[in-house]
């Protein structure tokens, strides 16, 4: 594989880095290839050393999508992440992905439980405040005495509380979840650090 | 396994060059593809890395004769981490040879 050739292929491979990245990791090879020249190095043999363009485009894919991952931490990214990072060769995030997954299921699972109670305590309110509102919802019959509605505004406020409660729970989680997540990928990348760290 | 190992050990060796003083890339790949059996392209992931994490700044330098090199200058932050992985690397290191010298010693008593 000539420069140009080697040039083109790292480019191609760099799709999604920015375009102030690519130009900076471009510079580097450019310049790797330009004293390697001056020692008499032929193209060829440089390129050889540096191995496929590819699999260092996915070593710079790697930080860029941990990087993203860490300032945005959504779904997606994290995703974006471990993929790229099983794309490396690290196969031990298939296990991750399979635990990720399932804690992603619980966490949606979670905010439509919280979702849930808190719009059933707001339902409990509207009726117990305007027993003519939602006529679709059935009052139960203490709603006919005042002493049962006064019950029924504070249930609501409980109810919905608790909603609310649980939604910031569950966002807290999902926040530790995704930072769990990104936190044992880059151990993976320095599996010695790990081990002597601990 | 043993290529992980590897990329550990080559944090290590890396920001210990440039902790000696300044390097550019070639220099660095030079030095590092004559102890390790790595492709030469994962060195400049790796500095990359460093300048991101604060580890290391670069500068460019007019060289004799030739464009200017990109330059590797490690920071407080990047001596703190290097001082740290070579502590943890001896002590890891120690205790391999510990281990490795137990069976040898046993065997010779005998």
């Amino acid at each position: 594989m000539n420069q140009q050739e080697f040039m083109r292929r790292l480019k191609a491979s760099l799709k999604g880095v920015s375009e102030e990245a690519m130009a900076d990791i471009l510079y580097d090879y450019e310049e790797h290839f330009d004293i390697g020249k001056q020692r008499g190095k032929t193209e060829e043999e440089i390129s050889d050393a540096l191995g496929l363009p590819e699999q260092i485009a996915s070593q710079y894919r790697l930080d860029q999508a941990i990087k993203k991952a860490e300032e945005a931490p959504r779904a997606s990214n994290v995703l974006a992440a471990i993929f790229v990072g099983m794309g490396l060769g690290f196969f031990n995030l298939v296990f991750v992905l399979g635990i990720w997954l399932l804690l992603f299921g619980v966490l949606v699972g979670l905010l439509a439980a919280s979702i849930g109670v808190f719009v059933a305590g707001l339902v409990v309110l509207a009726k117990a405040c305007v027993p003519c509102a939602l006529p679709w919802v059935q009052a139960p019959f203490v709603f006919d005495l005042v002493t049962g509605r006064l019950a029924g505004v504070f249930a609501g406020i409980g109810v919905g509380a608790m909603g609310l409660l649980l939604l910031m729970l569950t966002i807290w989680l999902t926040e530790m979840v995704y930072r769990g997540t990104i936190a044992y990928i880059k151990t993976n990348i320095r599996i010695i650090q790990k081990a002597s760290e601990e | 396994m043993i290529t992980q190992f590897k990329k550990g050990a080559l944090e290590m060796c890396v920001l210990s060059l440039i902790d000696k003083k300044d390097c550019y890339g070639y220099e660095i790949v030079e030095i590092i593809s004559q102890g390790f059996e790595v492709s030469e392209g994962t060195i400049y992931p790796l500095l990359r890395r460093f300048v991101n994490e604060a580890y290391c700044i670069t500068y460019l330098k007019e060289s004799s004769g030739g464009p200017p090199r990109k330059y590797y200058s490690i920071t407080e932050e990047g001596k703190k981490r290097v001082r740290r992985l070579i502590e943890q690397w001896k002590f890891f290191s120690e205790q391999v040879d510990y281990i490795i010298r137990l069976p040898l010693e046993g065997r010779e008593k005998e």
